[in-house]
């Protein structure tokens, strides 16, 4: 299919030499939950007193986080010239969510509410225009969908080494290894450390996700001078 | 059921069984992988065991008895209470037997009607008003003795009882009222005020109706009293004859006003306004054509003036006027169409009077217009008066004729001067006019206010009519003067006459937009009204135009020959002899027009030329078309013949060139095919030429045009529209010009001056039609390369140059070629070269004509053409010729690769006298016995700054000889020129280089943006829900899942019921095995005991012997 959407990623591993880029945000908020007769996707405006009764806490549910780093990133020139090989999403239910990156979210966070209890109900969202899958409910870990020579950096603003990612993202020592970028998407917590090799702070004040990752995109642009 | 629940709840004991925790064990619960907040499923956890023991209960209790039931006919049934219940009590039992009783008979009385007595007690009743029935059916009895009994009582009853009375009471009573008197309405009127109250307004109406009828009838006969008595009155008044003096006669009219002096003034202005002259139109416009025949007229006119001076018949005058009046003033068709016949009598007779009164007057004292005018003016008023007294006459009184006269003249004053409004537009339109008219019309006519008395004239066409002869009559009268009067006059005359002709030209252009090429006024007026081809007009003006035509050629033969000697020509511009013919015949062949102009000075061939064109313009006559065309040639030839004269060293006339160009550029127009032919056919032969001298290697040398030709490019470049894209003429002559500028070899210095000629008139034809050629800058490049001297140009400049001119049509000059504009120190003139770009002489073009040719080169035209001064002009020409070039590319992208070579050469130029200088300076310095420290400093930062030029001179110095490795001689002014040339190029050339963009986006090309595709969602999602738009199909997908899902429960419960069945067989057969067993056993325990008994002798098996 000339023109098409890619390989599935089962088949291959994404990016694997050739300088890609995948991003994983992890601990994210997307949970569905039965609201009256519907199913809704909590978050912490409309289901506080929800949550409250069933025993929650509210300021936790921030699935307008994910929604935000997500359309930062599927927004981005690096995006569009096709350096983003895939994007994991890792729910705090542990779920994990792989998403097209030709895939064009929707803008507003009602109809993106509605995407994600439809894909985690359904456990796949295909396109409108095909039948392939653009959002997809998938077996963890993570990890095994890594191309093999992949380097995992996670983000932390409590990481020992601070920098400037536009200096970092040239080291030579980086080469050509595709790079994978794990950013949380949670309002208060901490990555999963299992399976990152470095960690690395951005700033010296907590930056949000969709700051976060709109450095590091814009780094990479720079990078390979797409503008 | 209920009664089993009944049962359940009764005994205390069963509560604390229920609420026994669940044994986990049997708890089957399903496994959830998406677990979703808030959503409750059913069957989530299950009790095994107790679904189970259900399912088994289910079966016996249905599955079960139907078997055991299986191939029987009848059942017993129990159906005593509580028989096989052991926990009930006696007492207990006995009281749901009771219930049961109670309940079957219940049942029993579902649908029979209850007595009448037990029902109607408690139950519904039917009432009336909420009254019962019953009730009132007491009072039935009273009801049916009222048919009986009286009317009271009826009545009573009706109102009362008769359910509520309202529907029939109203009824009764409105019949009542119909038939009854008033007896029984007043006594209702009591009871019930509102319908009394109605029918009091009826009433009330009535009388109010018929009062109101009766008062009228009252009024009418008070009326008819009153007016009775006022006739008696009126008649006895008449009687008496009081009301005589009031009255008018039978035969008086109505009104009689009496007049104010307002009144009388306004009666004054609607007369006045019954004869206010309605918008008429002024006067027309001239057309180019009428233009160009009154233009002729006046040309015959003095030609036969000039005749009758030549034969010198004075005495003639009067009838020879006459005569040229009839032949050539005729009026125009229009006039003479629009004459009445009647009237030729009475104007010959009045023009008569006129000339009469004017030959008295001007007998007097000398003819002044103004004077005229003012008769004529006060002439025409007093017939305008009579005339207005007899036509007045048919409508109004004599005397108020004379008021309205009066009025009139008032009112014309008022209205002229609204009419001449101190608008500058109507100032300078009423200018314009008069002066046409003057011309036109009254050559020495009237001025603007007879014109407009004209115009307010009531016979509007007889006395324009009047006044036109009138004019002619003057115009030849004013003729004769001049001719009488002396040359000092007439110069004043001759005067007059430009400025009519200036006047004439202004008419022109506002009528036609021929004119912007005009010069004179006279031609413009001539172009413009031949412009129009129009064969409109009269045959009897034809005949005059080929009389004139006929008689004309033997006086011009006649003066053809005279000697051109007398310059002061009466009535001419300056310049133009007197005996130039003024209707000269077009010439039938080049010999005669040669003969014509034999001799003549460059006005007069303009002079004669014009009256040719004016005499026999296209207009005029359709044949003269043919006649133009012929001339066109001639002057083509001639043009050509005194170009090609300059040959012998004797340069052009140039004076008779451009009185040649300006016909030529009028006539073109007109001839536009003719003249495009003609110069195709000159072109080509000058093309054939080229290429056969380019063949000829001998007569290689020679290939450059001639002068003549170079005229003719010259000419055909003015004559033609350049800016064409694609033009028949110009487009071969463009190429002809490169194609000589690329291919002819520069073999003489005077070749160097032609080329630039030839250079810049190709760039003025290309660039004008945006088009680009390379041959002009290539040709001017070669020249400049040609300023310096053989290796004198600095080796990096001239490499530069060598790599900019690596395209074909850029030639590098070779060493051993000869440089003509290199300037020898030996050369005249080098001594005293132009400091200042300002101080350069241009080329005279008249200069380089006149050795283009075959030149018979004189050695002092080799002198000249070695000159500094002139290699100094062409170096400069060239160096302008780049910079024209560079102005004409400007926003062109290619712009620094054309000009690159041009710089280069240009920089050699400036670098060679940088150095001649820099060693001019260390000559000094050399030469300085202790040159000061300063200016070594100096001159080491020169160096320093120029350490290329250095450089470069070096090995030029080293490689020829030092005496050879010339230094460049070169004028200041000219290194001046170039510098700025350079830097106005170079900035060009920059400004196009910045100007540039990419051709591609290398960034941008490389990645395409990736397609993007929506995702599929529904907006308020529900799990299991069939979102297939096909509704159909959807639905079938839902009963097949439906099917599907009762099979399969279907199946599992078949399964399972035949499962328990089997048990139950299982547990039957066992039971009858065991049954069987058991009665074997027992028999056979018999049996053994019975032979034991027998083996033992009776003694049980306990028979003694045997133990022992």
């Amino acid at each position: 299919m000339p023109g098409g959407l890619e390989q599935d990623v089962d088949e291959q591993p994404a990016g694997s030499g050739q300088g890609g880029v995948i991003f994983v945000l992890e601990n994210a908020n997307l949970e569905t939950a039965k609201v009256g007769k519907n199913y809704e996707l909590l978050n912490c405006d409309d289901h506080a007193n929800f949550l409250r009764r069933h025993g929650k806490d509210p300021a936790l549910h921030r699935p307008d986080i994910c929604h935000q780093a997500l359309l930062t990133i599927l927004d981005s020139p690096l995006n569009k010239a096709g350096k983003l090989k895939a994007l994991y999403v890792h729910t705090a239910k542990n779920v994990l969510i792989q998403i097209n990156p030709q895939v064009r979210l929707p803008r507003t966070f009602r109809r993106f509410c509605g995407l994600m209890v439809q894909l985690l109900q359904k456990l796949s969202i295909r396109a409108t225009n095909g039948p392939d899958k653009l959002l997809k409910v998938v077996k963890g870990p993570v990890t095994k969908y890594f191309p093999p020579d992949a380097h995992r950096i996670g983000f932390s603003h409590s990481a020992k080494t601070l920098v400037a990612m536009q200096e970092w993202v040239q080291r030579p020592e980086l080469g050509e290894r595709p790079l994978v970028f794990v950013v949380g998407a949670f309002a208060h917590g901490k990555i999963d450390d299992s399976y990152v090799d470095e960690y690395i702070s951005l700033s010296q004040f907590p930056l949000s996700a969709a700051y976060a990752l709109c450095r590091i995109t814009n780094a990479l642009e720079q990078k390979w001078g797409i503008v | 059921m209920a009664k089993g629940k009944k049962r359940k709840a009764a005994p205390a004991a069963a509560a604390p069984a229920r609420e026994e925790p669940p044994n986990l064990f049997e708890r089957l619960s399903n496994k959830k992988r998406f677990d979703i907040l808030g959503r409750k499923v059913k069957g989530e956890t299950r009790q095994l065991g107790k679904l189970r023991s259900a399912a088994s209960e289910r079966r016996k209790s249905t599955l079960l008895v139907e078997y055991k039931q299986l191939r029987k006919s009848n059942a017993f049934i129990d159906r005593r209470f509580g028989e096989d219940d052991e926990s009930l009590t006696a007492d207990e039992k006995a009281l749901l037997r009771f219930q049961k009783q109670r309940l079957k008979e219940m049942a029993a009385s579902k649908f029979a009607l209850p007595d009448e007595d037990e029902g109607g007690a408690g139950g519904e009743q039917l009432t009336h008003l909420g009254r019962s029935l019953a009730e009132l059916e007491d009072l039935q009895e009273g009801w049916r003795s009222d048919d009986e009994g009286d009317d009271a009582l009826a009545d009573d009853v009706v109102r009362n009882y008769h359910f509520g009375g309202g529907l029939f009471e109203k009824k009764q009573s409105g019949a009542a009222g119909g038939e009854g008197g008033e007896g029984e309405e007043e006594g209702g009127e009591e009871g019930r005020p509102h319908k009394k109250s109605k029918k009091e307004v009826m009433e009330e109406i009535i009388a109010k109706s018929k009062a109101f009828k009766a008062e009228k009838q009252r009024q009418r006969e008070e009326d008819q009293d009153e007016t009775a008595a006022l006739d008696d009155q009126f008649r006895s008044l008449l009687g008496e004859k009081a009301l005589l003096g009031l009255m008018r006669k039978k035969g008086e009219k109505r009104d009689n006003k009496a007049e104010t002096e307002e009144d009388k003034a306004f009666d004054v202005l609607t007369r006045e306004l019954v004869f206010e002259a309605k918008a008429k139109p002024g006067e027309r416009t001239l057309t180019a054509d009428e233009l160009a025949e009154l233009e002729r007229q006046r040309l015959e006119a003095l030609e036969a003036q000039r005749k009758r001076r030549m034969t010198g018949d004075d005495d003639e005058e009067d009838e020879e006027g006459g005569g040229g009046e009839e032949g050539g003033g005729a009026p125009p068709g229009a006039e003479a169409a629009a004459l009445p016949a009647g009237g030729y009598a009475a104007r010959r007779a009045k023009r008569a009077r006129a000339e009469e009164w004017r030959a008295t007057r001007l007998g007097g004292d000398s003819g002044d217009a103004l004077e005229d005018d003012f008769m004529a003016g006060s002439d025409s008023e007093g017939e305008d008066g009579s005339e207005g007294g007899n036509s007045g006459s048919e409508e109004e009184g004599s005397e108020e004729e004379g008021e309205d006269g009066e009025g009139l003249s008032r009112l014309e004053r008022r209205r002229r001067q609204r009419a001449a409004g101190d608008h500058p537009l109507q100032e300078a339109f009423r200018h314009a006019s008069a002066k046409l008219l003057k011309k036109h019309r009254a050559a020495a006519g009237e001025d603007l206010s007879s014109e407009e008395e004209e115009e307010d004239e009531e016979e509007g066409e007889e006395g324009s009519e009047d006044e036109g002869e009138s004019s002619s009559g003057l115009e030849e009268e004013q003729e004769e003067k001049r001719l009488e009067s002396g040359s000092s006059s007439e110069d004043d005359d001759d005067d007059e006459e430009e400025e009519e002709e200036g006047l004439d030209a202004k008419a022109a252009a506002a009528s036609s937009d021929e004119e912007a090429v005009a010069a004179d006024g006279e031609q413009a007026g001539g172009s413009g009204s031949s412009s129009k081809d129009e064969d409109e007009e009269e045959d009897g003006q034809q005949e005059a135009a080929a009389a004139a035509g006929r008689t004309q050629p033997k006086a011009a033969v006649a003066a053809a020959p005279a000697p051109p000697a007398t310059k002061a020509a009466p009535a001419l511009p300056p310049g133009v002899s007197a005996d130039l013919p003024y209707t000269p015949p077009l010439p039938d062949s080049y010999e005669a027009f040669a003969k014509l102009v034999e001799g003549r000075s460059a006005a007069d061939l303009a002079e004669l030329i014009r009256r040719m064109r004016v005499v026999h313009a296209a207009s005029l006559n359709g044949q003269n078309r043919k006649g133009l065309q012929l001339l066109y040639g001639i002057l083509v030839q001639h043009f050509a013949s005194l170009a090609g004269g300059g040959r012998g060293g004797r340069a052009p006339p140039m004076a008779h060139l451009d009185a040649l160009v300006q016909p030529l550029l009028e006539l073109t127009p007109q001839v536009p095919f003719y003249a495009a032919t003609l110069a195709r056919a000159r072109l080509q032969r000058a093309q054939q030429r080229l290429a056969e001298c380019l063949r000829d290697p001998e007569l290689r040398a020679e290939a450059w045009p001639a002068p003549r030709v170079l005229l003719l490019l010259k000419l055909l470049a003015t004559v033609f529209p350049a800016s064409d894209k694609r033009h028949p003429v110009l487009t071969p002559a463009g190429l002809l010009a490169c194609s000589c500028l690329s291919n002819c070899p520069v073999a003489k210095p005077q070749h160097t001056a032609t080329g630039l000629f030839l250079a810049s008139l190709a760039l003025h034809l290309h660039s004008q039609a945006r088009r680009f050629v390379p041959e002009p800058l290539a040709f001017a490049v070669q020249l400049l390369q040609g300023a310096l001297p053989a290796g004198c140009a600095p080796a990096g400049a001239a490499a530069e140059a060598a790599a900019a001119s690596s395209s074909s049509h850029q030639r590098q000059l070779g060493a051993d070629e000869p440089r003509w504009l290199a300037i020898a120190a030996t050369d005249a003139g080098a001594g005293s070269l132009p400091a200042a770009p300002e101080d350069i002489p241009p080329l005279e073009l008249a200069q380089v004509l006149s050795s283009g040719g075959s030149g018979s080169g004189g050695t002092g035209e080799e002198d000249f053409w070695r000159s500094a001064g002139f290699k100094t002009s062409a170096a400069a020409a060239a160096v302008r010729l780049v910079g024209r070039t560079a102005e004409l590319l400007a926003g062109n992208a290619a712009l620094p690769e054309i000009l690159a070579p041009a710089q280069a050469a240009l920089r050699a130029i400036v670098a060679a006298a940088e150095a001649a200088m820099a060693a001019q300076q260390q000559q000094a310095a050399a030469a300085a016995a202790a040159p000061p420290a300063s200016i070594k400093k100096k001159q080491r930062k020169q160096q320093q700054n120029q350490p290329q030029q250095q450089q470069q001179q070096e090995p030029q110095g080293s490689g020829v000889t030092a005496s050879a490795a010339p230094a460049a001689i070169l004028a200041p002014g000219l290194v001046e020129l170039c510098r700025a040339t350079l830097a106005a190029l170079d900035a060009a050339a920059a400004s196009a280089a910045s100007s540039r963009r990419p051709l591609y986006n290398v960034a941008l090309l490389k990645v395409a943006e990736k397609r993007q595709y929506n995702p599929r969602f529904e907006e308020d999602f529900v799990s299991g829900k069939d979102y297939d738009p096909d509704r159909e199909r959807s639905e079938r997908r839902k009963l097949q899942r439906a099917l599907r899902r009762e099979e399969r429960g279907a199946a599992r419960e078949l399964r399972r019921d035949g499962a328990f069945m089997a048990e139950v067989r299982d547990r039957e057969k066992a039971a009858k095995q065991a049954e069987l067993f058991a009665s074997e056993k027992r028999a056979k325990s018999f049996l053994q005991q019975q032979q034991a008994d027998f083996k033992s002798g009776g003694q049980g098996g306990m028979w003694k012997r045997k133990k022992k």
